[in-house]
């Protein structure tokens, strides 16, 4: 099982390789911009405060902790793509399962219907209204490629009225929850 | 008065964090903070939070008094011994941290006898308590209170009461008060206790009610006076003005004790406190 | 003194035998049990958004809900690891290599009802062994001091790094240390100071914790379940569900042996409820005289596994009580919540909330009561969960998510934290980095930084009493291991040593 896994992210390596650098560049980079501003942090010694317990130490030791782990990603993932431990395991499991059907547009379109309920919807509208609308457009985005559209649509106008108007009640009464 | 009370606990920063969060809150009239109002005259000074004794409505309970305890395998015998050990600058006190109660005993001690300490704060009295126990720390100076249960069961040593009177523990007996042993004058170092809630914004009707409770209910109480007894706290009850009187000398000894240890931010005389 | 803990325990389970109490049982173990049932929708989620949304709730109704929860999600998932092949929690995944075989062979509703049997004794188990073990831990705990916690603190998020990660560890290690530094942000614990605030109010209070988890968690899941094309439709169950009595009283010796082994998984800092199973399984198959049909559908596996991450939930919740230090990524989210509904968990919990351990395995016996009453009675009806279409459930969800997050504070920030966190938590799921260490390290961040500093101030910043005292230096050693064990170079140069190829 071990060997399969390997395969997989070797199989997918350019790619993979690819994000770990830009993300090893973009964590490096944020943890040695906290750790300098961790430096420059007061060290409270004009209160008689003991300079070992100034606020700046633990999270500048934990970004400089980063940076390593950052550098390691670059480092590791700037060698050539051949390392010998790779190519070990290259050559079974190629027969696997192929990966579960992943679309970014659909993961895109549940991020950008999230954001404009929560930024924009909320506070603007009464929550029973925007949680409503939100609920309903969700459904019917995700719903053009079913079988039945009209049908969908009518279950994702159903399905709004039922969650704008149990979430409302059941925790502004139940729950005392205070709602956006 | 029939309501229920939901006890949120948010220890950290001399309970700055816990009174922000009531400050912050909105004013019903429902959420209150229980501490020590002293505290409340004293954020200010230290730059940690800018709120002042006046924008709170005060009602006290009990008064408590640090307590000298050392652990029972430290080298420190008697008082005399921490004293000296305190002039050499060795020893290590826990407290509750900044600006706690514990933390002004601790300066307090410090500029009657000179020398210096180390400094070790914990997340709350009981945890620096059981630091001390442990023997993380060498000494605390929390409160009796917060002691009595360790002192009865023989795992702190207590050495001297910081008072000018002996304090009795249930358990243990007479503890000799700090005057045996110093004769440069402590300033008051006791700790009032009680609830408090933001003045501005607060239904009126909410304060009547609570000056009402105080003058009838809370004043002879009998279950808080045993317990103020048995805890080896003295119980003052006072609300609004006079409690704000009775706090008035303990927010002047711990700003001037912090404006002499230097941890000041301006000069308690900006903020009209006069010196004790 | 033993005698004392049984009859405060036996009180509590009294204490919750009130028509409230039950309700609250039923109504949380079958939520805990959908949540878990959904492939994609973990425990760590539903505890958190229930955390929330019980805030204003009583304490210990709040609490006792939050552990049914738990306790029915790492139930719950053993039904779509069996019908569906498909883990409903991460702890789960020991469970399809059995469970769904023998769901092919048209023996899905037997499968369910040895999920269920197993996963009764397993908290059982788990639960007698948080009575017996907890006061003492605790009572033990008092001699861990501040280096001793930045010792945990950093064993945590390497070992959950280490083995959320299992071919990458680097990247559950950057994790974990990432939400150690998320952590750090706002008024630290010692002198008040707001660090990386900047003027702002709202970043001076800090990363809400149960808004970040809430993120990184829940709206991070939504974005990833929706992401993946919808999953097959549940096949027949089967007819067979309540297993036979000779089934289970010939297994009692698998069964006390996943149930030990996956509570010691649990207790171990950072090791969640998925190793309880996987090692509970790998023990059941080395003591089995016919271990090739493993994977092929035999039912002692799947009662191994069951049995081990259902036991790790008391296993977790056991340095959750006495030191304050999480044993799995849902037991982090239950300490957070124990934070602020005014409980400090901690060597201390004996003295401060004497009663406060015996109460939490109350509530766990009656969570195990449930899941066995209602996953036997209720197997067909909850099957309908799995025909929920996603795109329905998920922008409930999201609601949820957004309502729960506003909750406690009631600040817009929070919901911006929620937001903020699920996208980077949904970036660095796609990027391959584990969810786990994370969590951890934003709940472990205010320990390590209060140990870490108040040590330093003890030892006038000398790094030495964390490799000299004696339980320091046994916490150090195991990390540095686990560390090592995780790098490939030394790994390879063990392999070559001892003439083992990977």
């Amino acid at each position: 099982m071990l060997c399969a896994a390997c395969a997989a992210v070797t199989l997918h390596m350019p790619a993979q390789r690819r994000t770990d650098l830009w993300f090893a560049v973009v964590l490096t980079a944020f943890s040695l911009v906290v750790a300098v501003e961790s430096w420059r942090m007061p060290r409270l010694a004009e209160l008689g405060v003991n300079p070992m317990s100034a606020p700046g130490l633990t999270p500048g030791l934990l970004a400089l902790v980063l940076v390593v782990l950052g550098i390691a990603l670059l480092w590791r993932s700037l060698r050539a793509p051949t390392a010998p431990d790779d190519t070990a395991t290259v050559v079974e499991g190629a027969a696997d399962d192929p990966p579960a059907r992943a679309t970014w547009p659909r993961a895109l379109l549940a991020l950008l219907l999230c954001l404009v309920y929560a930024l924009g919807l909320l506070g603007r509208l009464p929550f029973m209204w925007a949680t409503g609308l939100f609920v309903f457009a969700f459904i019917a985005a995700f719903s053009f490629d079913r079988a039945r559209p009209m049908r969908a649509l009518g279950g994702a106008l159903l399905m709004a009225v039922a969650v704008a108007a149990s979430v409302s009640l059941l925790f502004e009464q139940l729950f005392l929850v205070r709602l956006p | 008065m029939k309501q229920r009370v939901v006890v949120v606990n948010q220890p950290g920063a001399s309970g700055a964090i816990g009174k922000k969060n009531a400050w912050e809150a909105p004013r019903d009239g429902y959420t209150w903070t229980a501490g020590a109002p002293k505290q409340l005259g004293t954020y200010k000074l230290l730059g940690q939070w800018d709120t002042w004794i006046d924008d709170w409505q005060l009602y006290n309970t009990v008064t408590n008094v640090p307590l000298v305890s050392v652990n029972p395998n430290s080298p420190y015998k008697t008082m005399a011994d921490f004293v000296a050990a305190m002039k050499a600058g060795t020893v290590t006190i826990a407290t509750a941290g900044a600006g706690s109660s514990g933390h002004a005993a601790a300066e307090a001690l410090k500029a009657a006898v000179g020398g210096n300490y180390k400094h070790v704060t914990y997340d709350g009295g009981n945890p620096a308590v059981v630091a001390t126990v442990a023997g993380e720390a060498e000494a605390t100076t929390q409160l009796a209170s917060e002691q009595a249960a360790m002192v009865r069961g023989k795992r702190l040593r207590p050495l001297a009461v910081l008072s000018n009177q002996a304090l009795e523990i249930e358990g243990y007996g007479k503890i000799p008060p700090v005057t045996d042993f110093i004769t440069t004058k402590l300033p008051i170092l006791s700790t009032t206790f009680g609830i408090f809630l933001p003045k501005q914004d607060t239904p009126p009707e909410v304060i009547e009610t609570l000056n009402r409770i105080w003058a009838t209910k809370i004043a002879n109480n009998a279950k808080l006076r045993n317990y103020a007894l048995e805890k080896g706290a003295l119980f003052t009850p006072a609300a609004g003005q006079s409690a704000r009187d009775k706090v008035w000398p303990e927010i002047q000894a711990d700003a001037w004790s912090f404006q002499t240890a230097g941890r000041t931010k301006m000069s308690p005389e900006a903020l009209n406190i006069p010196k004790p | 003194m033993r005698l004392d803990g049984l009859i405060q325990f036996a009180h509590a389970i009294g204490a919750i035998a009130t028509p409230t109490g039950l309700f609250n049982v039923v109504w949380a173990t079958l939520l805990g049990m959908a949540v878990g049932m959904m492939p994609g929708l973990t425990a760590t989620l539903g505890v958190a958004l229930l955390t929330t949304l019980t805030f204003r709730m009583d304490a210990g109704d709040a609490i006792l809900i939050l552990v049914c929860t738990y306790v029915g999600a790492i139930y719950g998932g053993s039904r779509s690891a069996i019908l569906l092949n498909i883990p409903g929690t991460p702890a789960n995944a020991a469970s399809t290599l059995d469970g769904f075989p023998l769901a092919r062979q048209g023996r899905a509703g037997e499968a369910m009802g040895i999920a269920t049997v197993g996963s009764f004794f397993g908290s059982l188990i788990g639960m007698l062994l948080l009575v017996l073990i907890a006061p003492q831990l605790a009572e033990f705990g008092l001699k861990f001091q501040s280096f001793e916690f930045v010792w945990l603190a950093i064993f945590g998020v390497v070992i959950s790094g280490r083995i959320t990660a299992m071919d990458d560890p680097i990247k559950g290690w950057i994790a974990g240390f990432l939400g150690l530094l998320l952590a750090q942000v706002g008024q630290e614990g010692i002198h008040a100071y707001p660090r990386f605030a900047y003027g702002s109010t709202d970043l001076a209070g800090g990363l809400g914790l149960l808004p970040a988890l809430v993120g990184a968690f829940g709206f991070a899941e939504i974005l990833c379940v929706m992401k993946q094309a919808n999953y097959q439709t549940v096949r027949d169950s089967g007819r067979r569900i309540v297993p036979r009595l000779a089934d289970i009283v010939g297994r009692w010796w698998t069964i006390l042996r996943s149930g030990v082994a996956g509570t010691v998984m649990g207790i171990i800092p950072g090791v969640g409820e998925d190793m309880g199973a996987w090692v509970s399984y790998a023990a059941a198959r080395r003591a089995s005289r016919d271990p090739d049909s493993f994977g092929k559908g035999n039912t002692e596996g799947l009662l191994a596994a069951e049995t081990g991450n259902n036991a790790a939930v008391p296993g977790a919740i056991i340095p959750v009580l006495t030191l304050a230090v999480p044993g799995s990524a849902p037991a982090a989210v239950l300490l957070a919540a124990m934070f602020i509904h005014g409980i400090r968990p901690g060597p201390l919990i004996m003295v401060e909330f004497p009663n406060f351990v015996f109460e939490v395995a109350a509530m766990l016996f009656w969570a195990s009561v449930a899941i066995l009453v209602l996953g036997l009675a209720l197997t067909r009806p909850m099957l309908h969960v799995l025909r929920v279409p996603r795109d329905y459930l998920m922008p409930l969800v999201f609601v949820l998510c957004v309502v729960g997050s506003y909750a406690i504070t009631s600040r817009v920030f929070d919901v911006w934290v929620m937001l903020g966190f699920g996208v980077m938590g949904f970036a660095l799921r796609e990027m391959g980095y584990p969810m786990a260490p994370l969590v951890l390290g934003i709940v472990l961040g205010d320990l390590l930084d209060k140990n870490f500093r108040r040590a330093m101030v003890l030892s006038d910043g000398s790094l030495e009493p964390l490799l000299t005292r004696p339980i320091s230096a046994g916490l150090g050693l195991v990390t540095l291991l686990v560390l090592l064990w995780g790098l490939a170079p030394v790994r390879r140069a063990a392999g070559r040593l001892f003439g083992v190829r990977r």
